[in-house]
């Protein structure tokens, strides 16, 4: 079976977010993949993130492959890959996916860690089975497993073995934590082969409820519940959910999708109790799921659609595709998104402004009627006489320009063409002001793009 | 000096806000200085929730009580009298420098080890010290010198005059409350005209860019400063509009930094001209820009305190209020317990409660209460996670819920025998069911459990 496991050799890329037309240097690393049907290549999406390079080696074969992106998952870190070039897969069979282990069972995993150079096997139990916050998108939990079978750089992308299936793919560890190594489950890494098989990556779905616990006595009772029954409680809804008016706060959802939901928000899973929404993300883009509700003392049933929402990505970390900005008399223009706020360092938490971290994590969830689909801020000021009086010159969040509340990046560009002043306004989120000189800022802005290499005036 | 310094020894109660029923004596030392009229004057630091207040002349033995007869912690001044007459015998007061006589000879003066310890200061300038929570604007003085732990009412001398009290040390520099400031405030006091500091309650730009100054039409030279939050104060009407460029205060020309040139002090912030020989209700003349033309505005200061805030500021020395159903520790969101996560509060306390120092009250919740904790109980259980922690309140039972007065008034109309608790939206946990008909018995045992005293203290 050790075979059909490739090794994946990347050089990738990654831009600047506070200088959104410079890139990084470009870096070297490495991680494993495995051959499963269709002539695909499986590996994460974090092993082939960037990529300017894909380089496969068979095993025990010297020749390098050059192989491609065909779909990619951020979301549950998961990609395929092509290999134009015939050959790769002669000899090389495609590896079955199997069924979720029981935990205590033994499996095995293999790929190319580092540490040397051929093809490593190392074997563990099954220690739990979660759901986990998937570190590559960052603010998504999905299910996982743990392992102590040992998993390292360069393991990630292989697959986990057992009876000669693959039940998962290997493809993190905590920091910290010792002895323990996650892979993604089969029925993760089966919704999205099912996903991708029109051809698409659509992504997960949600329902956009949030379930808690519903352990309180007389909370119970104050629903007309047992004590101590099932169900777990929905305490809220996104703007969305809200809209659809199909699930309600303090539904206190009993089943999902046939799985009776215990009052901590759990089901039970093949033997393991795991939180209600594995069984949420089992669902499709656009497929519905049966919910057993208990609403008002009684009990009702409903068909909840399951539609793609990607109103948060700004919260998690983007890949594969480039920083939009703008540029205008040296000042550059970006979304707001968790990948600029990082360039502020590790504590970016406690550098970054009040306002932005209030516009990212909770204007949605407070006053979503508030919510700036792209919110906006002053990255950098390239330094140029008709800029330089101005005091807040980055890291800044942006609430007007010349009057328009800003809304995204094209909000900004149409606020500068359309002013009649002689001056432009513009209002920062914590309430400064600031004004360039018209005129001096239409004929500087040529000059300033050329002088610090920007090459375009904007990203769109 | 040795005949006007005297030492305190304070005994004072130490809250803890998250644990607000907890009470910690804690014992100051510091110094005072001997005034007219058989008092002596010192900081008002460590004077907060005192229990036992001891004053001790010559720097040796016998300890006197004392009485605060007077204290205003934004002023940072605290007047202490001494009922026993003998403690005034060989004690005579000090002589204040005037504003002319601050700045040579400086030093540093305080009882150590029994001996008069006399070390060198040197002048650097004079501040305005910066503003934390919402502190009234004081003028400070700014001294290097070597003395070490100083910065507890020692008195800075030059000569036989008091240039003013050490408030505290950072470093080598020592900052001093000058003595014109402190012969003012006694004065008023005397004639029982003291009305406290006033502030000034908008928030301004420096207007140092010429294109900013031309987009607001300024003709003339660069000068002032522009307004962009014209009052920090609930429901208050400004005579100030929003864009308004502040050019002069009381006849100050006001720089492009938002400094002018004081005639005692050098070049200092404008936030002092609130203090500048005037106090809380006086009147400041502004000369704005406004709409291509100038004006003069009559602005009158309001009174350096900050109960109004939504993240109230309450007075310091009052004791923590909180309010315990069902184990569920309610408290007011005060400035007081955001502190309590230490000096770095606004990182180190949780997010949410932070930002509401940044936004303003609305009519129907003039300020906020929120859940802090979770005393553990069975009738509690479901609640005691930690998403159930620094929740802030909105309704109780209905009712919408902005102090614990109102929480208690709550909580005597349960719904059909459940009292309802719903928190802010966004809230990591919105809604709290309790057993109204339990509440009574579960406190009773909370409070026996946990040995609290008192399981509401409104007040």
């Amino acid at each position: 079976m050790g075979r059909s496991v490739v090794q994946v050799l990347l050089y990738s890329q990654t831009p600047v977010w506070d200088a959104p037309w410079r890139s990084n240097p470009v870096a070297g690393s490495s991680g494993s993949g495995f051959v499963i049907d269709g002539e695909r290549v499986m590996t994460n999406a974090h092993v082939v993130s960037w990529a300017k390079q894909i380089v496969l080696r068979r095993f025990q074969d010297p020749r390098p492959w050059q192989a491609q992106v065909e779909h990619i998952s951020h979301e549950c870190d998961l990609a395929i890959l092509k290999v134009t070039e015939p050959g790769f897969f002669e000899g090389l069979d495609p590896l079955p996916i199997g069924e979720l282990p029981k935990v205590r069972s033994t499996v095995v995993t293999c790929g190319y860690p580092s540490g040397g150079e051929q093809i490593s096997y190392t074997s563990g139990v099954v220690s739990r089975i979660e759901l986990q916050n998937y570190v590559h998108i960052g603010n998504k939990a999905f299910l996982s497993v743990q392992t102590d079978a040992a998993i390292n750089p360069g393991n990630s992308g292989g697959p986990v073995f057992q009876d000669e299936k693959v039940v998962g793919v290997a493809f993190m560890g905590i920091p910290g934590l010792e002895n323990t190594g996650f892979f993604i489950p089969p029925a993760v890494i089966n919704h999205f082969l099912e996903d991708i098989s029109d051809g698409r990556n659509d992504g997960f779905p949600k329902a956009g409820v949030r379930i808690v616990s519903l352990q309180n006595p007389a909370f119970r009772r104050y629903l007309g519940l047992n004590p101590t029954g099932d169900g777990a409680r929905i305490d809220s809804l996104t703007d969305y959910a809200q809209k659809t008016g199909l699930l309600k706060k303090d539904d206190v959802v009993l089943e999902v999708d046939g799985s009776r939901v215990g009052s901590d928000g759990t089901i039970l899973l093949d033997g393991n109790r795991v939180y209600c929404t594995a069984v949420l993300q089992s669902a499709q883009k656009g497929q519905k799921l049966k919910m057993k509700l208990w609403r008002d003392r009684k009990e009702i049933e409903v068909d909840v659609p399951m539609d793609i929402h990607v109103e948060d990505a700004n919260t998690g970390n983007i890949y594969d595709s480039l920083p939009r900005y703008f540029v205008y008399a040296g000042l550059v223009f970006t979304p707001l998104t968790l990948d600029y706020v990082k360039t502020f360092g590790r504590n970016w938490r406690s550098v970054a402004n009040l306002e932005m971290v209030y516009e990212l994590y909770y204007q949605r969830n407070e006053k979503p009627e508030k919510v700036r689909p792209e919110p906006i801020v002053l990255a950098a000021t390239m330094a140029h006489p008709v800029n330089a009086d101005l005091r807040l010159a980055n890291r800044a969040m942006i609430d007007e320009i010349n009057g328009r509340r800003i809304e995204s990046l094209d909000d900004v560009i149409e606020a500068f063409k359309d002013n009649a002043k002689n001056q432009h306004m513009i209002k920062f989120a914590s309430g400064t002001v600031e004004c360039l000189d018209k005129a001096g800022s239409d004929s500087a802005n040529a000059e300033i793009l050329s002088t610090y290499g920007i090459p375009a005036d904007r990203r769109l | 000096m040795q005949e006007s310094i005297v030492r305190f020894d304070v005994t004072r109660n130490n809250h803890n806000f998250r644990v607000p029923w907890d009470k910690r004596a804690q014992s100051i030392s510091k110094l005072g200085a001997v005034i007219a009229g058989n008092e002596v004057l010192t900081t008002a630091q460590g004077l907060a929730n005192h229990t036992l207040v001891r004053l001790q002349k010559g720097g040796r033995g016998r300890w006197f009580n004392g009485q605060v007869k007077w204290v205003d912690f934004q002023a940072n001044l605290a007047v202490v009298g001494v009922s026993d007459e003998i403690f005034w015998n060989n004690l005579t007061p000090i002589q204040f420098a005037e504003a002319d006589e601050l700045r040579d000879n400086l030093q540093v003066v305080r009882w150590r080890a029994g001996n008069i310890e006399r070390r060198a200061a040197e002048f650097s300038r004079f501040t305005v010290a910066d503003a934390n929570f919402n502190q009234a604007p004081r003028i400070e003085l700014k001294a290097s010198s070597e003395i070490e732990g100083a910065g507890r009412g020692e008195l800075m001398v030059s000569g036989t005059k008091v240039v003013g009290l050490v408030a505290s040390k950072s470093g080598s520099t020592c900052s001093v409350i000058p003595a014109p400031f402190i012969t003012a405030a006694l004065k008023l006091r005397a004639d029982g005209n003291y009305r406290g500091l006033g502030y000034f309650d908008f928030v301004w730009q420096p207007a140092s860019n010429p294109a900013t100054t031309e987009y607001f039409e300024l003709n003339g030279p660069a000068r002032g400063v522009l307004v962009i939050k014209t009052s920090t104060r609930p429901g208050v009407k400004s005579p100030l509009k929003l864009h308004d460029i502040i050019l002069e205060v009381d006849g100050f020309p006001i720089d492009i930094q938002g400094d002018y040139l004081d005639p005692d002090y050098g070049h200092v912030i404008m936030e002092y001209l609130a203090c500048r020989n005037k106090w809380a209700g006086d009147l400041v003349k502004l000369k704005v820009w406004r709409d291509g033309k100038t004006r003069e505005i009559d602005y009158t200061l309001p009174k350096a305190d900050f109960t109004d805030n939504l993240v109230t500021d309450r007075p310091e020395g009052a004791e923590p209020t909180y309010l315990i159903a069902g184990g569920l520790v309610f408290v007011p969101l005060s400035a007081e317990y955001l502190s309590s996560w230490g000096k770095d509060w606004q990182r180190s306390a949780p997010f949410r409660l932070v930002f509401y120092n940044n936004q303003k009250p609305e009519k129907a919740q003039r300020s906020l209460v929120v859940l802090s904790l979770v005393l553990p109980d069975f009738y509690n259980i479901g609640y005691q996670e930690r998403n159930a922690q620094n929740l802030v309140l909105d309704k109780a039972n209905g009712l919408q819920i902005d102090t614990l007065k109102s929480l208690a008034n709550a909580l005597n109309s349960p719904e059909e025998g459940f009292h309802v608790f719903e928190f802010k939206k966004g809230s990591a946990l919105q809604k709290i069911i309790l057993d109204a008909e339990k509440l009574d018995a579960a406190n009773q045992r909370i409070a026996k459990r946990y040995r609290i005293a008192q399981f509401q203290k409104l007040k």
